[in-house]
């Protein structure tokens, strides 16, 4: 149904409707500003990102193939190109080793003010506060780009494995792999986290 | 446990493969009864299942960004300042032009320019005029690579050939003339005497009144001012 709106909305939009163009950013800057924010962890870079990779969508969305795949995909594989160039420009490859980098001894680590005690067993409870959503964020930063992607576009963006196979360009397999090791590092950083605060 | 239970159990591997789907809820009742089964035997898969999930729970968790108020607004003033809007001209017919600055890569682009256009057409016409006053003409110049190297190794060996005969020609008249000349010195010795004598008498004037008449005789070059005086003097006296 929203592939099928988002197509409509494509066609005008090639044909000259503003108001077209309009809907489909009404209607994803959401997405794309929250793919970026979680890669990122910086909502200055979020915000320049969503609009650069608006820009380029509406550069080249006659290069769109509406046969060819979802709209989300095409868009997520762009969002995603986008990212990957920024993330080689800024340099900010920190994961390599992250499963050995604790997170206090960090530059943008939480601080342990920040850090709130586990009170609850179910990871739901450990959410409910502000301060264990940010500790969450600056683990899912600290990741693998490879895994750090592929978990967001699992758990946060809703895509299934077939779609993230297409935009990361990889096998099925792999991408199932990349997203367990990226869910058991987030919750080992966490772990660690805590212990570090002495929490546990 | 007996060796058709060993053959039946899930290796660790199989039961990382299988660990995604697990998750979702996605595994056909008998994968999932061995999927349990090993969770809870392996000492490693069973806490790799527990850690797994809990990152997943955690990231699900955690809530959509709000993004800034501005953002909508930024992005469509942004689209609507792009140099090139797609909404815009894919409903537009191009011209042919447009077309050929499309395809070309985009170093050559820029010669499609009108400016670019202007400074090469007058520069080729520049070119066709002075070609023209050469006596070459460009109508009738075959352009095919080949035919145009030809034309121009033979233009060139044609100004080659006449610049040479020009001088082979000079210089056989050069030749002659300072042959005739050593000729004209050779027959004519007393030409050279009667210089010498005049040289002498020049020199020998007692004064400008009492001059003779072989002062009249002096060379042109040196003394016709003097002779053009004498004759005067001359005229004057007979009036």
């Amino acid at each position: 149904m929203e592939d099928q709106q988002t197509g409509a909305l494509v066609h005008r939009c090639l044909a000259g409707d503003a108001a077209a163009w309009e809907g489909i950013v009404r209607l994803y800057n959401r997405r794309v500003y929250n793919l970026c924010y979680r890669f990122t962890n910086s909502p200055h870079d979020a915000e320049d990102l969503t609009q650069e990779v608006f820009i380029r969508i509406y550069r080249t969305l006659s290069s769109y193939d509406v046969e060819k795949g979802a709209f989300t995909t095409w868009l997520t594989t762009l969002t995603r190109n986008l990212l990957v160039d920024h993330f080689r420009r800024s340099k900010q490859d920190r994961v390599t080793d992250s499963m050995d980098a604790g997170l206090g001894s960090e530059e943008d680590a939480v601080t342990l003010s920040e850090q709130l005690p586990d009170r609850g067993p179910s990871p739901d409870d450990r959410l409910a506060s502000k301060e264990t959503q940010r500790m969450v964020r600056a683990a899912l930063a600290r990741i693998s780009p490879d895994l750090r992607e592929a978990v967001i576009l699992r758990d946060l963006q809703d895509m299934d494995y077939k779609e993230i196979a297409q935009v990361l360009r990889v096998p099925e397999g792999t991408v199932k792999s990349r997203i367990n090791r990226g869910r058991m590092e987030l919750a080992r950083l966490l772990s660690r986290n805590k212990k570090q605060a002495g929490y546990e | 446990m007996n060796s058709q239970d060993r053959q039946s159990e899930m290796q660790c591997s199989q039961f990382e493969a299988l660990l995604a789907d697990a998750l979702d809820g996605k595994l056909t009742v008998k994968d999932r009864d061995a999927f349990e089964a090993h969770r809870f035997s392996c000492v490693l898969c069973g806490p790799l299942f527990q850690e797994t999930r809990e990152g997943m729970l955690l990231l699900h968790a955690l809530p959509d960004v709000e993004p800034p108020r501005q953002l909508l607004h930024n992005i469509l003033a942004v689209t609507s300042l792009a140099d090139k809007p797609v909404a815009a001209s894919a409903g537009q017919p191009e011209g042919w032009l447009a077309r050929l600055r499309q395809q070309l890569p985009s170093p050559l682009a820029g010669v499609l320019h009108s400016r670019f256009a202007t400074s090469f057409a007058m520069a080729f016409f520049s070119l066709a005029l002075t070609l023209n006053l050469l006596g070459v003409k460009v109508t009738q110049i075959d352009w095919h690579p080949s035919a145009l190297r030809k034309s121009v190794v033979l233009q060139y060996t044609q100004v080659e050939a006449s610049v040479q005969r020009y001088y082979d020609n000079m210089r056989i008249v050069l030749e002659v003339e300072s042959r005739v000349q050593g000729l004209k010195k050779a027959t004519t010795p007393g030409q050279n005497n009667r210089n010498e004598k005049q040289e002498q008498n020049f020199n020998s004037i007692p004064d400008p009144g009492g001059h003779s008449h072989d002062h009249d005789n002096y060379s042109l070059e040196r003394y016709g001012s003097l002779i053009a005086q004498s004759t005067m003097k001359h005229e004057g006296a007979q009036i």
